[in-house]
């Protein structure tokens, strides 16, 4: 769709993967669709194991919001799942670096791929990076 | 301000009180004026402008001793 706001979450810090969630809830609260490719350093933010969510790294911002924000971000993208149409997608080039499977991960992507497939699925709308 | 169905979101922290308001929206029949309380400094601005953008009506929004209290009736 032409208004769906496309992310990229390559970063593995704790502030910008926080802010990424809080811009998908609030466009998915407005009805924008969000499509999510998480990738590179950010995905192990997303690993069922806390040991390496906890990996990621925190900033003086970062560390504040960890300890003070509620909900998290995966709560976050959670809420902007189930308010509207939202979709995450896994990297497959980390997963299979790291010898991982999707079910190793939190249970909210839709899918693994590759950069291309999700540039497949998004030809339009506003891109950003985190 | 109007009488209102109070959703307390004060020591929640950005974008908490929002996040309340929405669930709160979505539970409430068209016609319903909420008002969120929020000791978060950005929702006196950003309540409304998210208000506007999902077409429902902000009816009031004041300050008391820190607490922002933005009353917004659901049009939709």
């Amino acid at each position: 769709m032409n208004d769906s706001l496309n992310l990229m979450l390559l970063s593995g810090e704790y502030a910008k993967i926080h802010a990424a969630a809080m811009v998908t809830l609030v466009a998915s609260s407005l009805g924008q669709p969000v499509n999510i490719f998480v990738s590179m350093e950010a995905l192990p933010a997303f690993h069922k194991d806390s040991s390496e969510r906890n990996a990621i790294g925190k900033g003086p911002i970062g560390r504040i919001i960890a300890e003070t924000a509620s909900p998290d971000y995966l709560g976050l993208f959670k809420e902007a799942k189930d308010m509207g149409e939202v979709h995450l997608y896994a990297c497959s080039l980390v997963i299979d670096l790291k010898h991982w499977d999707l079910n190793q991960l939190v249970p909210i992507f839709d899918d693994m791929m590759g950069i291309a497939g999700f540039l497949g699925k998004v030809s339009g709308g506003t891109s950003l990076t985190f | 301000m109007a009488d209102a169905k109070v959703v307390d979101a004060r020591g929640s922290f950005c974008p908490g009180p929002l996040m309340e308001l929405i669930k709160g929206i979505r539970q409430e029949p068209v016609g319903t004026v909420l008002e969120v309380w929020s000791s978060d400094r950005g929702s006196a601005k950003d309540i409304p402008e998210w208000v506007a953008r999902a077409g429902h009506e902000v009816v009031g929004n004041v300050e008391e001793d820190g607490i922002f209290k933005v009353q917004v009736k659901k049009m939709k």
